[in-house]
C-alpha cells in the first residue's frame, strides 16, 4: 500500500468520530424506544415488533451498526497500537495537564462498553442461560392479534436482579465518559471546532453525556424501586 | 532554599539511562531553574564529573531549545512557560524535583536531557512554508488582510517548536505543532493557495516520524509555553480532510 | 598590511548600487549547480542567503550550532524591522532613513552601504509578507507602523513583541523549501572550528559533528559566515547563550581584517541584573520606550516605593536633556544617561542598578488593552522573571550588552579581506557605524542575506577559474590537524577552575572598563589582566568529558579560548580610538555638556585590526570614510 492510500492518524480520527457518532445516534433513538417501558406494557411491547417485522430493515440496520461497531474497535486498536509505538519509553512522573480523565480513558470506558453490549445482547437479544427463560415471555397486542415477545415483562424481570441493574448503572457510567470525551473529539476530528471561546461541542457532549446517563440510568432504578413492574 | 532534585542521565542514546539524585542547598528563589542546573553543573565540573546536558539557549523563552520535563509537565510549573522562564520561587522549600527529557519515539534521547527533535524540522520542509522565491513579492500593501486574521495568524505563528505538545501528549501526537504552521499560513491569502498540498504534505511527514493520533485531550493546550489553541488542530483536521476529499476523487492531482 | 579597495562604484549615491548591479557578473544556471556554497549560521542573515542560493539554483550547505535552524538567536528580536515605505505619509524617505542612519551611527560608517540599505527596506518588507509574516495590521488590512528610538517618523514593522521570530520563522521557510527540493543540506548542530585558506582564497571550513564530536572537513567555492555578533565576550549579555566569536575569530586569524571591534552596543531597556549566578540579561524591547516614559527619583537614595514619589519630586531625565527626542533617544545615549543617574545614587530597585520605566501615563490615555495589544508579551515576561506587576507598578529597567555593530570586515560586495569569504548581517563590521537605531539589525540582517550576497557572490564565483579543492587536499589536512591539536590541548586541562569562571572575569573586567565609558588607565590595565587570564586559561582551566561524543564543556571552552583572545582586540579598538563617537565614550573626550566629542580629522575611519601571529601584536589598519552627501556634523537629539 502506497503512504496516499494508507489511512493517516488523522484519518483514524475521522474513521473513529464518523462510526462512533452512527453509534451515539442508534443509542439515542433505543433511549427514546426504552422510555415506553414507562407506559403500559402494550406500547413496548408493539414497539418491538413493528422493529422487527421488516427483516429488510432490521438487518440493514444491524449490519450498519455492526460494520460501524467493527471499524470502531478496530480504530481503536490501531491508535492504542500507535499510542504504544509513539512512546516506547514512559516517564517516570507525569501529571495529566489538564487533560480530564474521561479523555484519558476513553479505551478503558470503551473497553467497558464493548463489555457492557456484549451482556445485554446475550441477555436481552439472545436470551442465553440463565436467561432463556425470556424466550417464552409473549404478550398479545390486543384481544384478537397473534402473541408477540413481551419484552416489558421481560426488562421488568431482567433487571429486577440487582447485580444485572448494578451492571448496567456500570455499563451507563462507561457510556457516560466515553460520550462525553467522544463527541467532544468528534467534533474536533471532523474540524468544526472554531472558537475556544465559545465551546459548543464541550457543551453538547457533557449534555449528551448526561441524558444518556441519567436516561438509560432511570430504568433499573424505576424497576428495583418498582415503580415500573 | 533546598531542593532534591532527581535527574535522569543517559550518556549515549543507545547506553540505558537512570535517575540520579542531586540536592542543593542554598538555592536562591529569584535564581531560575537553568542557573539552578548551572550552578550544579559547574559544582559537578569541579569534582572531575561530567555535567548535566540540558538544551537552552536565549533564556527568555522564544528560541524554544529547551526542553526539560519537570516533575510530569513539560517546561515545570506555571501557565505558558518554558523551562528557562521558570523560577525557584516556583517550588516549595525541601521539594524533591524530578527533571525528565521529552520522551517520544520521534524524539530520540541524545545525551541526559536534550533530545532530537529534528523531526519536526522534516515535518516543515515537507510543506511548512509558502513557495515564494527571493524577489518575487508584490508590493507588500497589495493585499490587505484584515487585522483580525493577521492577529490569529500570529497567534497560531507564534510556536517555537519546543515540542512540549508532544511530551505531554499521552498519544505523542504532534498536531498541535502541525496545526498551528497549517493555520498560521492557511489563514493568510498569500498561503491559501497551497494550503492542500502543504497540509497533505505535513500530514504524511509528521505520519511517517512515527507520532501517534490525537485524542483531543487538550493537554497540549494547557502546556503550550505560547498557548497556542486547540482550534488549529481543528483547522488541521478540516483542512485535511478537504484536501484528502479532492485527491481522492481526482480533482486535484495526487500529492507523492 | 593595507585594507583593500572596498570596491564602492563612483557616480550619485541614489546610483551606486543600480551600477554595481549593472556590472556583476553572472554565473549561468548551468553553472550554479557544480558551485558549492557553505553559509555558516541560520539567523536572519545566514537563513536568508542559503535559501535564496539554493533558489538560484546553487549547491548549499548550511550549518547551524543549534537543533534546529530556527533557533538562532535572531529568533529573539523583539520589536521590528524599519523600511522606508513612508506608509504613514509622515515624511520618510529612503533618503531620510539613509541620514538618520548615518546620523544615528555617529558617522562612522560607509555612505554607499547605509543608503543602499535603506533603499533595499522597502522590498525586505514585500518578501516577508509574502512569506506569510504576521506583521501588525490597521482594521483596514495594511500594514501598521510605529516609531522607534532614535527616530522622528514611524517606519517600523513589527509581529506584536515577536518580530524577529516571525521575520526568522519566514526565513526558516523558504530555507525549509530548499532544503525539502535538496539543494540546501541542512547541518544543524554542527560547529565550525576553522576556516581553511589557501591559494589566496577561502577553501572551506572544518567543522565538529557536536552529537558524535566527529570532526570533518567541507570544501566549497565560498564561505559565507552569518554567524551572529560577539556580545557574549562580555559574559552576560541579552544574546543567546550559545551565540559566540569563533567562526569571524578563527577567520580572523586566518587573514580576515577585523573592523570596529570596539563598538559594542549597551541597550538601555533590560531588565536590571539580579546578581548571583545569573547566567543572561533580558531584553524589554526598545519600543517599549514610545509610551513608557523613563525616571528617577529627583532625590538621590530615596528609597520610597514609585507611587509613593510625588509626580513633583520624578526626575523625567531623558524629556529633560534631550527635549526634542525625549524617551526616544537613540540607545548609545540613552544608556549612558540610565548609567550616570545610578551612578549619581539616583538608581532604583535593590541594588540601585535601575530607572523606572513607567507605562502609568500611557496606560491612562490608551486604556489597559491597547497596551497589552502592543506589548502583552514583554509585560508578562518582565512579571515572570521579576515578580512584579508592570501594569500596577512601573518597570525597572538597566542597560546591557546587547549587540555589536564591529566584526569582519567587509567591502560594498559583503566580501571581507580574504577573496571568497563573505560576510553578513551582525557577524560583518556592518552599516551601524558607532550606534545601531532600533529595528535596523533585522533590516540589514535580510538585506545582506535576501538581497545583496545572491547578486554579489555570484560575481565572485563567476570570475573564479577553479573548482574547488578536496577535502582530502593539504590544505584542509593541516587545517584538521590544527583542530584536533586544539581540542587535545582542551581536552587535557586539568586545573582546578571551569571555562565558565574565566568567561565571568573576563566579562566583568570588560563591562567594568570597555562598557558604556572608557579610559585609557582602565583600557591599559584590562589589557594586561585579559592577557594574564588568557595564560591562566590554558594552565588552570579545567575540562571533563571527551572529545568524541557530546560535550557541552568542550564546546563552551573553545569558546571562552577565543573570547579571551577577542577581548584584548576590543581594549585595544578602545584605546587607539581617542575620540568618543556613539557606543565608544572616552571620558577623556567629551564635550562640557557630557556628550560624544568626536574628532573627525584623526579617526574618521574605520579601524581595521589583522591577525601577525601569536606573539605579535594585531597591526591596525584603516579604511578611510569619505562623506559626499552628508557633512559630518556634531550629533545632536537636544
Amino acid at each position: 500500500m502506497t503512504e496516499r492510500n494508507a489511512i493517516s492518524t488523522i484519518g483514524l480520527k475521522i474513521l473513529m468520530g464518523i462510526t462512533g457518532f452512527i453509534l451515539v445516534g442508534y443509542v439515542s433513538l433505543h433511549m427514546l424506544g426504552n422510555w415506553q417501558v414507562f407506559l403500559p406494557a402494550v406500547y413496548i411491547n408493539q414497539y418491538a415488533y413493528l422493529l422487527k417485522s421488516i427483516p429488510l430493515v432490521l438487518w440493514t440496520v444491524r449490519l450498519v451498526l455492526f460494520v460501524a461497531f467493527v471499524v470502531h474497535i478496530w480504530s481503536a486498536i490501531r491508535l492504542a497500537q500507535l499510542r504504544r509505538s509513539a512512546r516506547p519509553v514512559p516517564y517516570d512522573q507525569r501529571k495529566p495537564n489538564g487533560a480530564s480523565w474521561e479523555s484519558r480513558s476513553m479505551l478503558l470506558t470503551g473497553i467497558g462498553l464493548g463489555l457492557f453490549v456484549v451482556f445485554h445482547l446475550y441477555q436481552f437479544t439472545w436470551h442465553l442461560p440463565p436467561f432463556s427463560a425470556f424466550e417464552g415471555f409473549t404478550a398479545r397486542l390486543s384481544e384478537t392479534s397473534r402473541s408477540v415477545p413481551d419484552v416489558h415483562r421481560m426488562m421488568v424481570e431482567g433487571l429486577r436482579n440487582l447485580w444485572v441493574a448494578g451492571a448496567y448503572l456500570l455499563g451507563m457510567g462507561c457510556l457516560f465518559f466515553h460520550v462525553r470525551h467522544g463527541i467532544d473529539g468528534l467534533f474536533s476530528s471532523l474540524g468544526l471546532v472554531n472558537r475556544r471561546s465559545f465551546p459548543w461541542e464541550r457543551w453538547l457532549a457533557h449534555a449528551l453525556g448526561w441524558v444518556f446517563f441519567l436516561g438509560f440510568s432511570i430504568i433499573p432504578v424505576a424497576i428495583a424501586l418498582g415503580w415500573v413492574r | 532554599m533546598r531542593v532534591i532534585l532527581r535527574i535522569w542521565r543517559q550518556p549515549f542514546p543507545e547506553e540505558r539511562g537512570g535517575f540520579v539524585e542531586y540536592v542543593r542547598e542554598n538555592v536562591r528563589p529569584d535564581m531560575s531553574f537553568l542557573e539552578m542546573l548551572d550552578e550544579l553543573n559547574h559544582d559537578l565540573e569541579l569534582e572531575g564529573k561530567e555535567p548535566i546536558a540540558f538544551e537552552h539557549d536565549c533564556r527568555e523563552g522564544i528560541c524554544g531549545s529547551c526542553s526539560l520535563m519537570i516533575n510530569g509537565r513539560p517546561h515545570g510549573p506555571g501557565r505558558a512557560t518554558t523551562s528557562c522562564q521558570v523560577y525557584m520561587r516556583s517550588f516549595r522549600d525541601g521539594e524533591q524535583i524530578t527533571v525528565e527529557p521529552f520522551r517520544t519515539k520521534a524524539f530520540p534521547v541524545i545525551k541526559d536531557l536534550v533530545v532530537d527533535r529534528s523531526a519536526f524540522d522534516r515535518i516543515l520542509q515537507a510543506g511548512g512554508y509558502i513557495s515564494v522565491g527571493t524577489g518575487q513579492a508584490p508590493e507588500a500593501n497589495t493585499i490587505p488582510v484584515p487585522h483580525d486574521v493577521a492577529e490569529e495568524a500570529f497567534d497560531a505563528a507564534h510556536c517555537i517548536g519546543c515540542g512540549a505538545c508532544v511530551a505531554t501528549c499521552i498519544n505523542s501526537a504532534a498536531v498541535l505543532f502541525v496545526g498551528a504552521k497549517a493555520r498560521h499560513l492557511g489563514l493568510l491569502p498569500q498561503g491559501k493557495l497551497e494550503q492542500d498540498l502543504r497540509v497533505l504534505r505535513m500530514v504524511r511527514a509528521m505520519d511517517r516520524e512515527g507520532f501517534g493520533a490525537c485524542s483531543f485531550t487538550r493537554a497540549c493546550e494547557a502546556v503550550c509555553p505560547k498557548e497556542i489553541s486547540v482550534e488549529v488542530i481543528s483547522a488541521l483536521n478540516r483542512a485535511y480532510w478537504l484536501a484528502r476529499t479532492k485527491e481522492f476523487l481526482g480533482w486535484r492531482k495526487p500529492i507523492a | 598590511m593595507k585594507v583593500p579597495d572596498a570596491r564602492i562604484p563612483e557616480g550619485p549615491i541614489e546610483e551606486k548600487w543600480q551600477r554595481c548591479r549593472d556590472r556583476l557578473d553572472l554565473v549561468s544556471p548551468a553553472n550554479r549547480r557544480r558551485m558549492r556554497v557553505i553559509v555558516v549560521g541560520t539567523g536572519l542573515a545566514g537563513s536568508s542567503a542559503a535559501a535564496s542560493l539554493g533558489e538560484l539554483g546553487y549547491s548549499v550547505d548550511c550549518f547551524c550550532i543549534q537543533d534546529s535552524p530556527r533557533r538562532a538567536h535572531s529568533v529573539a528580536a523583539q520589536g521590528g524591522i524599519n523600511a522606508a515605505k513612508n506608509y504613514r505619509n509622515d515624511g520618510d524617505s529612503v533618503y531620510r532613513l539613509f541620514r538618520e542612519t548615518i546620523k544615528g551611527g555617529d558617522f562612522r560608517s560607509r555612505e554607499a552601504n547605509v543608503y543602499r540599505l535603506a533603499e533595499l527596506s522597502a522590498r525586505i518588507i514585500d518578501q516577508c509578507v509574502a512569506q506569510g509574516v504576521p506583521f501588525a495590521r490597521e482594521y483596514g488590512g495594511l500594514l501598521a507602523n510605529r516609531s522607534f528610538g532614535g527616530v522622528q517618523v514611524s517606519r517600523t514593522f513589527y509581529a506584536r513583541g515577536a518580530t524577529g521570530q516571525q521575520l526568522l520563522l519566514g526565513a526558516y521557510g523558504a530555507l525549509n523549501r530548499q532544503i525539502g527540493v535538496g539543494r540546501v543540506e541542512m547541518h544543524p548542530r554542527t560547529e565550525v572550528l576553522d576556516l581553511v585558506v589557501s591559494d589566496g582564497r577561502a577553501q572551506g571550513v572544518i567543522v565538529r559533528d557536536l552529537v558524535s564530536g566527529r570532526i570533518s572537513a567541507y570544501a566549497a567555492d565560498a564561505v559565507v559566515l552569518a554567524t551572529g555578533g560577539y556580545g557574549n565576550v562580555f559574559y552576560l549579555s541579552t544574546n543567546g547563550r550559545v551565540s559566540n566569536a569563533t567562526a569571524i575569530w578563527r577567520a580572523y586569524k586566518r587573514g580576515a581584517g577585523f573592523a570596529n571591534p570596539s563598538f559594542t552596543q549597551i541597550h538601555p531597556t533590560c531588565i536590571p541584573p539580579s546578581g548571583g549566578s545569573q547566567s543572561k540579561l533580558t531584553l524589554m524591547s526598545e519600543s517599549l520606550r514610545n509610551d513608557g516614559r523613563i525616571w528617577v527619583p529627583k532625590a538621590p537614595n530615596d528609597r520610597r516605593p514609585p507611587d509613593r514619589i510625588p509626580e513633583a519630586e520624578r526626575d523625567y531625565f531623558l524629556e529633560r536633556m534631550y527635549p526634542s527626542f525625549g524617551n526616544l533617544v537613540p540607545r548609545d545615549i540613552a544608556s549612558r544617561a540610565l548609567k550616570r543617574m545610578c551612578d549619581e545614587g539616583r538608581g532604583v530597585g535593590p541594588n540601585g542598578l535601575g530607572v523606572y520605566l513607567d507605562l502609568g501615563d500611557a496606560l491612562r490615555q490608551l486604556g489597559a488593552e491597547a497596551i497589552l495589544e502592543r506589548y502583552g508579551n514583554l509585560l508578562e515576561m518582565y512579571r515572570r522573571i521579576t515578580g512584579e506587576n508592570p501594569m500596577e507598578q512601573p518597570m525597572r529597567i538597566y542597560p546591557a550588552m546587547h549587540y555589536v555593530m564591529g566584526g569582519l570586515w567587509v567591502d560594498y560586495h559583503l566580501m571581507s579581506t580574504i577573496p571568497g569569504l563573505f560576510v553578513l548581517g551582525e557577524a560583518n563590521f556592518s552599516d551601524h557605524g558607532a550606534n545601531r537605531l532600533g529595528a535596523s539589525a533585522l533590516m540589514q540582517g535580510l538585506a545582506d542575506g535576501y538581497f545583496l550576497l545572491p547578486y554579489t557572490i555570484g560575481d565572485y564565483l563567476s570570475r573564479k577559474k577553479s573548482g574547488c579543492l578536496s577535502p582530502d587536499a593539504p590544505p584542509f589536512r593541516d587545517a584538521l590537524r590544527d583542530a584536533e591539536t586544539r581540542l587535545a590541548k582542551l581536552l587535557g586541562l586539568r586545573g582546578t577552575k571551569t571555562p565558565s569562571e574565566y568567561h565571568q572575569e573576563l566579562g566583568g573586567l570588560l563591562w567594568r572598563h570597555c562598557g558604556m565609558e572608557r579610559n585609557a588607565d582602565g583600557l591599559r590595565a584590562s589589557i594586561e589582566k585579559i592577557r594574564e587570564l588568557r595564560e591562566s586559561f590554558w594552565k588552570n582551566a579545567q575540562l571533563v568529558g571527551r572529545g568524541d561524543s557530546y560535550n557541552v564543556a568542550l564546546e563552551s571552552a573553545g569558546r571562552v579560548a577565543d573570547f579571551l583572545e577577542l577581548g584584548e582586540l576590543l581594549c585595544l579598538d578602545a584605546l587607539s580610538r581617542e575620540e568618543s563617537c556613539g557606543c565608544h565614550f572616552r571620558e577623556e573626550y567629551q564635550t562640557p555638556e557630557g556628550e560624544c566629542l568626536r574628532d573627525d580629522r584623526r579617526f574618521a575611519h574605520v579601524a581595521v585590526w589583522f591577525f601577525r601571529g601569536e606573539a605579535e601584536a594585531p597591526e591596525r589598519a584603516v579604511e578611510p570614510l569619505r562623506f559626499e552627501s552628508l557633512e559630518p556634523v556634531a550629533r545632536s537629539y537636544k
